[in-house]
């Protein structure tokens, strides 16, 4: 055996996790208490005080002091950031301090997954989104227990929309039939599903971009007693939040899946771990996990078969860093959520060291409209040359953030559009395809640094589109506005495409951006090694002196080199992906955004800002050429 | 046969050993730099500065292909047949310098007040791997520092969160005390709040721990490093005979560093015994001979004291009185051996006995599983037990061997005492050199009183030396070097790391004065010669020369290759670079 891991429990479902005992002492008292902990020690006799202690001083989430009582928490990231949030949690401060008495604490918090209601807040557990200042304030003041008042309790989150909105991904229209894998279950062929799965050419929806089928065999064939399916629902990426939308209306998607990878792979259960402040999309998974059941689809005998295959939901204690494939793993057998050193990879050595398949929900949720429609529809739903399609959320200066169901290929164009288009009539100015992972393009590429590959392609689209009537193509420039959303032209370029856009209009500040990009990375490294640790912190101070106007515009340059070389060791050294991309954000700032950054920089001898170029260097190429290394990620 | 590329060069090994490349470079002569690592500890691969290129080489074309635009640690990558790697490339070498920029970034560099400045795997490293100007500006660490237990402090400020110490509380003691709190950049080691490290072998974090994060109470603001010599000796606080680095200074010890030895102690020492170096220092040692003089102690000369006590035995002997002698368990062989030789030499009729074995509570062994609790990838380690005997003294299977030859017996002390107290004995002849006290006052007025003369040779002011008619001052553990045989009947060679104490002289060189072997100093390892050679027992260690990790006197093991291991950090300055097959005693650290 490779690794030590905690033995595999077994099937009985009292077994329960320090994770999930955590939740639920946190959800009785309010935090941890000591002598909680100790008690719960001495109650599952083999899990010494430190272990518990080290799992739960690792989550944010967990809180091992008594909390005030009403804790406001504000989002920190991106669109939230843009979107006035440093301004709201000011204000909700002011508040605090005005009408708290002591009892209130505002604070920060990572990505909520509410971009499209950015800014987004917390107050206790529960999340709210998409509300003016005055409305967030009125809440405060609800949620202090004051006399006469009902405190927290008396604030009700929102019942979110359900409704399966027509989308391709679901060949039921809302309806639970599971058709796709009652079929696989009369007539397993596994040969074709794998094929199925190939001719779609259906790829991880995480980001990583590895192919469904080459991953779903290799679980297939592993050798292993036992094996696991995992649904990755950590979705903690600021920008992201797709799965959200995807886990409260087509639960029964990502359960079907799951389901034809079990049977498929042979697993003895499948789980669907999901951040803990998507409490709604918890909510839902379980209900109709409970009506999958009821329908004998999966527990104890799925479709008479005799065969066991329960699915159960994992909540997260949280934390970017559990979107890491074997950090995801690790936090569900009991530890901290710190990535593995691979190989060995999950298909062979995942849960309790036995094969598993790790995959994102959207990834799971294509699976059965692919097997009913065919390989070939879901192939040809893709547009410019690409294959496909895929849900983005996108967020940020435009008018109506929110998620889509769209060709892959499509332009970055056509997607703005679709979301009404940019805030008050900006122009873009930076677009994030990424979330913070990839760092921020500009709205124009000069033409003559664009790669070779693509650079080609793109003549001959021009030509033809031209030819057709089209205006004449600029000779300089390449607007990203015509950036095809499709993961190989975007690795063509030597760019990152993720699940969460982010679009800038003329008015926002990308060095301010960018620092707050690099802040989240720094405060969600997992510390495990030191590149990261200690890179993303110092990353993040070389950011804040920027800011602070520490530099002129000499003593700047000898700090851009620091932190090209500090990016590179980052990328060539850490762990895990997230170390490898802390350095994006400044990087790609301070090479297209020379303005930004000038604004910044107190006037020098010498003026030195030259023009944006954001493949000025091969260290950009470097930044995200070496894809094999991404996949390790799986958002 | 597996063949290896580093830096260009072939080499080839035996197969067999799973060995990572770190200790595969360290075979061939060259240094991989390293924190987190550990041979006795999971993978973790997290402090990334033994990151390397790797790649491999294709046997039949011979192309070779280098994992691109990535560094992979050594400390996880396994020395298979063909692989390649490059230590020493421009991207490697920066690599180590941007990682030491990392580690000291909010390192307090507080060198001149740490106790680890000396043998400091940052100071170590940031001159070799480093570079001179630091680009980083910088707040600096300055947590406070806290008490992980009574004996343990640690210094938050300098950790570089290597987490050995928390996988040796977890994987070799697996009592767990240490975790880490936190995450990312917050991340401290800690102890839950009011359950201090609290186990047998505490004492070994301080030795793992490559910074002067968890510093030794005992040693805190003691000593610098660098004015202590090393000596290898042995722990003599229980039988299992724990290979120690006994460190002087001023004609004192400092400390004991346990030393590498994987049939015994592995890389570890126990507390109690770590604690023991102190008996040494003891200012109440016995400092003078003495000679009882118309019924008072006298102090005398050594010469005086060894001419009354060489002429009382034998005045016993020649007067057909019977000589008894006891051995204390605490000698080293060569002296047992001159002193049976001795009195069966006075009188073949001279009954020789065994001194008494101290023993407390019952063997503890600590025994790590090679994958239960471990963190990381465990396939490069050979878990070891390690055993805390009740036990405490190191040579009662030497002497004993030594007695079986001389008189085809053992007999025990009590024994001897019974019949010393019968008045079977004219003259009695002890030898002690033990720690605790071991007769009772009353005991020793009656053992006093039923023989004529009595030689009380020992390090200690005892009651037995206050009623003895001669007192000689023999040597501490640390004043003398010898061979001793630990309770798996494994033979050692302890260095004497002080000199003798002003007034006293080594058992060794007192004993044989006695036998008229001249004045000179004796060498213990013509004595051992000499032993091997009679007794054959002691067979093995022909020519007095025995093996660096020691020698099985019953089954012994064919010698292999002896590679010591120690931490580059924890060398003595300028021997670093020592080379197994070089002379240097020292140096030589491969695991
Ligand atoms: S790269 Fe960062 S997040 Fe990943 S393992 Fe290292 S410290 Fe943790
Ligand atoms: S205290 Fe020392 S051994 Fe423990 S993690 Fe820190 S540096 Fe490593
Ligand atoms: S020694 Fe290899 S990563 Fe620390």
């Amino acid at each position: 055996m490779y690794w030590n891991h905690p033995s595999v429990p077994g099937q009985a479902d009292d077994a329960r996790s320090i994770v999930e005992e955590l939740h639920e002492i946190q959800k009785r008292c309010g935090y941890l208490p000591k002598a909680e902990l100790e008690a719960l020690s001495e109650r599952r006799r083999d899990t010494p005080l430190h272990r518990l202690h080290e799992v739960a001083s690792f989550f944010p989430h967990f809180r091992l002091q008594k909390p005030p009582a009403v804790e406001v928490r504000v989002c920190r990231d991106m669109s939230c950031h843009l979107r006035g949030a440093p301004g709201l949690r000011r204000n909700l401060e002011e508040l605090a301090a005005e009408i708290g008495q002591g009892q209130i604490w505002v604070g920060g918090v990572s990505c909520l997954g509410r971009c499209d209601g950015a800014p987004a807040i917390m107050i206790g557990e529960h999340v709210y989104q998409g509300k003016s200042n005055d409305s967030y304030r009125d809440l405060m003041r609800r949620a202090l227990p004051l006399p006469g008042l009902e405190g927290e309790a008396a604030l009700q989150p929102g019942h979110s929309d359900r409704s399966p909105l027509g989308w391709k991904i679901d060949p039921y229209g809302g309806r639970e039939e599971y058709t796709a894998f009652r079929r696989f279950v009369a007539e397993p062929n596994g040969d074709k599903l794998i094929e199925e799965l190939k001719i779609g050419d259906l790829r991880g929806m995480g980001g990583a971009g590895v192919w469904a089928h080459q991953k779903w065999n290799d679980v297939r064939q592993a050798r292993g007693d036992r094996k696991f399916i995992v649904v990755n629902g950590d979705e903690s990426e600021p920008g992201t939040f797709k799965d959200r939308e995807l886990l409260l209306r087509t639960p029964h998607l990502v359960i079907e899946g799951v389901l034809l990878a079990g049977w498929l792979c042979g697993a003895e259960r499948g789980y669907i771990y999901i951040r803990h402040e998507y409490e709604e999309q918890i909510e839902a998974c379980r209900a109709a996990i409970a009506r999958a059941e009821a329908m004998g689809l999966c527990g104890r005998d799925v479709l008479g078969t005799g065969q066991a295959f329960p699915i159960e939901v994992f909540v997260s204690p949280g934390g970017y860093i559990c979107g890491e494939q074997s950090a995801l793993i690790e936090a569900m057998e009991d530890h901290r959520a710190e990535p593995r050193n691979k190989p060995p990879q999950l298909e062979t050595n995942g849960l309790y060291d036995k094969p598993t398949l790790l995959s994102n929900v959207e990834t799971f949720a294509w699976v059965p409209s692919i097997l009913l429609h065919g390989g070939a529809w879901y192939r040809d739903l893709g547009v410019n040359g690409a294959k496909g399609a895929r849900f983005f959320s996108l967020s940020g200066d435009v008018n109506r953030p929110g998620v889509f169901e769209v060709p892959s290929g499509i332009t970055l164009r056509e997607l703005i559009d679709l979301a009404g288009g940019l805030r008050a009539r900006q122009r873009l100015k930076a677009f994030a395809a990424s979330g913070p992972s990839g760092g921020f393009l500009p709205a124009r590429l000069p033409k003559r640094k664009l790669p070779e590959a693509f650079a080609a392609r793109l003549a001959a689209r021009e030509r033809k589109h031209h030819e057709g009537g089209g205006p004449p193509p600029s000779e300089t420039d390449y607007d990203i506005l015509d950036l095809e959303l499709d993961l190989q032209t975007m690795r063509d370029m030597g760019l990152m495409l993720g699940a969460g856009l982010v679009v800038y209009g003329q008015f926002a500040d990308i060095l301010d951006q960018a620092v707050n990009a690099t802040e989240f990375f720094r405060n969600e490294s997992c510390g495990k090694c030191v590149p990261c640790r200690l890179g993303s912190q110092k990353m993040t101070e070389l950011g804040n002196d920027i800011r602070d106007q520490r530099y002129d515009e000499q003593s700047f340059l000898p700090v851009e080199g620091l932190m090209t070389e500090l990016q590179r060791a980052m990328e060539m050294s850490s762990i895990c992906g997230l170390g490898m991309v802390v350095g994006n954000p400044l990087i790609t700032a301070i090479r297209s955004f020379r303005q930004d950054v000038g604004r910044y920089l107190r006037p020098g001898d010498v003026m030195t800002m030259p023009d944006a170029d954001i493949f000025a260097t091969s260290d950009m190429k470097l930044l995200t050429s070496d894809m094999k290394l991404l996949q390790e990620r799986s958002r | 046969m597996a063949t290896i590329i580093i830096n260009g060069e072939e080499h080839t090994l035996p197969e067999g050993e799973k060995l990572n490349a770190i200790q595969l470079a360290l075979r061939v002569g060259v240094d991989i730099p390293y924190y987190c690592w550990h041979p006795a500890l999971s993978v973790v691969a997290n402090c990334r500065m033994c990151e390397i290129e790797v790649g491999s080489k294709d046997p039949k074309t011979g192309e070779i292909k280098m994992i691109p635009n990535k560094l992979v640690p050594a400390c996880q990558t396994p020395a298979k047949d063909m692989t390649v790697l490059v230590t020493n490339s421009p991207k490697v070498k920066a690599h180590q310098r941007m990682v030491m920029e990392y580690l000291l970034i909010n390192h307090p560099l507080d060198c001149p007040v740490c106790d680890q400045a000396g043998e400091c795997g940052l100071q170590d490293y940031s001159y070799e791997y480093g570079q001179a100007i630091h680009r980083f500006v910088e707040e600096r660490n300055v947590n406070p520092r806290k008490d992980v237990s009574d004996l343990i402090q640690l210094n938050q400020d300098r950790c570089i969160m290597c987490t050995r110490c928390v996988r040796f509380t977890r994987e070799i003691t697996q009592t767990g005390e240490l975790q880490v709190m936190r995450r990312g950049s917050h991340a401290e080691i800690d102890i839950f709040p009011g359950h201090p490290v609290d186990n047998p072998l505490a004492g070994n974090v301080v030795d793992l721990c490559p910074v002067g994060a968890l510093l030794d109470k005992d040693f805190l603001h003691k000593q610098r490093v660098w004015f202590l010599s090393k000596h290898d000796s042995l722990c003599t606080r229980c039988s299992t005979g724990c290979n120690v680095s006994a460190e002087e200074n001023r004609g004192a010890l400092w400390r004991f560093k346990p030393r590498f030895n994987p049939h015994v102690n592995d890389y570890w020492i126990c507390d109690e015994g770590r604690a023991s170096y102190k008996t040494a220092n003891d200012l109440a040692l016995l400092a003078a001979m003495y000679v009882r003089q118309d019924g008072d102690l006298r102090l005398v000369p050594i010469d005086q004291a060894l001419n009354a006590a060489g002429r009382g035995l034998a005045r016993a002997a020649e007067s057909g009185g019977t000589i008894a002698g006891v051995m204390s368990p605490f000698l080293t062989v060569e002296e047992a051996y001159l002193m049976a030789s001795y009195l069966k030499g006075l009188s073949p009729a001279s009954v020789l006995a065994l001194g008494p074995v101290p023993t407390r509570g019952e063997d503890l062994t600590i025994q790590p599983d090679q994958h239960k609790g471990r963190t990381g990838d465990t396939s490069f380690i050979v878990a070891r037990p390690f055993t805390i005997r009740a036990e405490k003294c190191p040579n009662r299977r030497g002497v004993e061997a030594v007695l079986e030859h001389f008189q085809g017996e053992v007999i025990g002390f009590d024994d001897l005492l019974r019949r010393a107290k019968a008045g079977e004995f004219q003259a009695l002849y002890i030898v002690s050199d033990a720690i605790d006290p071991w007769i009772g006052e009353a005991e020793a007025r009656e053992l006093r009183d039923k023989v004529e003369f009595l030689v009380m040779q020992d390090t200690q002011v005892t009651t037995l030396a206050e009623l003895a008619d001669v007192v000689l001052a023999g040597a501490t553990f640390a004043e003398k070097a010898g061979c001793y045989v630990n309770a798996d009947g494994r033979l050692q060679y302890a260095e004497a790391a002080l000199p003798p104490r002003d007034g006293s002289l080594p058992d060794l060189d007192l004993l044989a004065i006695l036998l008229g072997r001249g004045r000179g100093p004796v060498h213990s390892r013509d004595i051992l010669a000499e032993l091997a050679q009679m007794v054959p027992a002691f067979a093995v260690a022909e020519g007095g020369k025995i093996p660096a990790f020691g020698i099985v006197l019953e089954q012994p093991e064919p010698v292999g290759p002896g590679v010591p291991f120690a931490d580059p950090w924890t060398q003595p300055r300028g021997l670093k670079g020592d080379r197994p097959g070089e002379t240097s005693p020292k140096g030589s650290r491969n695991a």
